[in-house]
């Protein structure tokens, strides 16, 4: 295992073996020796392998939770990249699984989301009202999609992901996962996690295009039909570009988002929704839309080491390293500070 | 004697401003190379230990990882690997065990019949046995070192000893 994970590493840091030997001070031999799991290298040697990977003695020698990845991943994504961007996420969802086993049986709620069956894309919308009334939402926009999820036993990651994949989905053990990228908006931060939740929950039938399903589906489930209706009326000629900040604000999804939920349920034909792609496409809010909305945070993995460390189910440089961060800065910021965790 | 302390201790000691203290002692202190080097510790432990070199002690057995993941196992993942490290090393070459964590490390100690004392015990050597601190500065110490000390036993533990060397400097022992 150790073995395997320097290896891997060596690759994500785009080192060969003996670039490697020459940061470790090691010869070549020996780090194929290290790789082929024929020798394991003394203490002092591993500290400088980790130095050299920039990784931790934790992902070193951690048992790997099995973990099932799901990629939304575009075509150019090379198999380098997938293989690195695995890794990375391994490492992230290790630290939560791992820390999870040590609470209490029953601490966390498990993933409990019932499979839906989809046979044409018609159904999707009943398929969000489903899921939505199970979560024991009304017909109000999501003001915390995040929280929501994680209240549900979902764990979200927000990652600095390559440009060329936007989600990923997976469950690692009995926890199940979305990955987000770091780098695109809040709004389609936003829209990605329900087409992950889409691709989570739904069974689509053969035949039917399944991003095409999740797509519908994350705006089924982001924009309520019935309040959505509400909001605009049933029938619409054009929306004014005041309507649509206000829209984007009240649903935290991109006005494309909005425009598209209203060409899908019929509220503008196509003539409307053409017109307005080549607005779109001339004011540049391809690249970047009016209005920037605040990103959601995820913040599972602080609050889950700050209870294990109160409740003494790890010690305080287990806690630190779990948050990536050293003693001194945990002492400083959680039992010094503002926010410290001790009275 | 020897000593391997646990990474918490050393940074109980580092807050407390007693690690210039340690170089007057008759005790060797050691450290393993991975709690030395690893980003867990401060900087300015770290500066200390290159500087006054403590001396850091490494491993090459061909089965000491899975021997440390044994024993992190033991305490069910509670502690970090360069504490396992430090159980390994005390284990191993013989050394005493000083540790902050003593409800996990120590029955940890016990069961791999290492000998392993708590923080007190050092402090109380440094002041009654060797004399290389006061009474103030070990007070003093002990107000730093609460500010990262949870609830439990050492907390407690720490709190009367404050309460017990503040009687005994009024009646100026």
């Amino acid at each position: 295992m150790l073995g395997k994970k320097i290896h891997i590493l060596r690759n994500y840091r785009a080192l060969s073996q003996e670039a490697l030997a020459e940061k470790v001070g090691v010869s070549k031999m020996a780090i194929s020796r290290y790789e082929n799991e024929l020798d394991i290298p003394s203490s002092g040697v591993l500290v400088r392998i980790i130095r050299a990977l920039e990784t931790s003695l934790d992902y070193l020698l951690s048992e790997e939770p099995q973990i099932s990845l799901e990629f939304r991943k575009r075509n150019s994504c090379t198999q380098k990249t997938v293989a690195h961007l695995e890794s990375h996420i391994r490492f992230e969802i290790n630290k939560i699984v791992t820390l999870r086993k040590l609470f209490p049986d029953g601490r966390f709620k498990e993933y409990s989301l019932k499979v839906i069956r989809i046979q044409s894309l018609e159904e999707v919308e009943e398929a969000a009202n489903k899921l939505r009334k199970y979560l024991g939402m009304g017909e109000e926009p999501v003001s915390n999609l995040v929280e929501l999820l994680e209240d549900n036993g979902i764990v979200v990651l927000f990652l600095d992901l390559p440009k060329k994949c936007d989600g990923i989905f997976g469950k690692a053990d009995d926890t199940a996962f979305i990955v987000i990228s770091n780098s695109i908006p809040a709004d389609r931060q936003r829209f990605t996690i329900a087409h992950e939740l889409g691709h989570m929950v739904l069974e689509i039938k053969e035949g039917l295009k399944v991003e095409d399903v999740c797509n519908h589906f994350a705006g089924a489930f982001l924009i309520n039909r019935d309040h959505f209706l509400k909001e605009i009326g049933i029938h619409r000629g054009s929306f004014s570009l005041i309507e649509l900040k206000w829209l984007k604000r009240i649903y935290s999804v991109s006005m494309a988002s909005i425009v598209e939920r209203a060409k899908n349920l019929g509220i503008i034909d196509n003539t409307t929704y053409v017109e307005w792609q080549k607005i779109r496409s001339a004011q540049g809010w391809r690249v970047k839309e009016p209005v920037e909305l605040p990103k959601e945070v995820s913040t599972i993995l602080e609050r889950n080491v700050l209870e294990a460390f109160i409740e003494r189910y790890v010690t305080t440089s287990q806690a630190a390293t779990l948050l990536d961060i050293s003693v001194d800065t945990f002492i400083n910021k959680y039992l010094v500070g503002e926010e410290k965790v001790i009275a | 004697m020897n000593l391997i302390l646990d990474t918490s201790c050393w940074i109980s000691l580092f807050r407390g401003g007693l690690l210039r203290k340690l170089l007057n002692s008759k005790h060797k202190f050691l450290i393993t190379d991975w709690m030395a080097e690893a980003e867990i510790i401060t900087q300015g432990l770290r500066s200390f230990i290159d500087l006054n070199g403590i001396e850091k002690i490494s491993t090459e057995s061909k089965d000491y990882i899975n021997e440390v993941k044994r024993i992190r196992k033991k305490t069910k993942e509670k502690a970090s690997l360069q504490d396992c490290h430090g159980v390994y090393c005390a284990k191993v070459y013989s050394y005493l065990l000083v540790s902050n964590d003593f409800d996990i490390l120590g029955e940890l100690a016990e069961e791999e019949g290492i000998e392993c004392r708590d923080l007190l015990w050092l402090l109380d050597q440094m002041l009654d046995d060797e004399n290389i601190i006061t009474t103030k500065e070990y007070i003093d110490a002990i107000d730093n070192i609460l500010i990262d000390t949870r609830f439990g036993q050492l907390r407690k533990l720490l709190i009367q000893k404050k309460t017990d060397l503040g009687n005994r400097k009024k009646k100026g022992d």
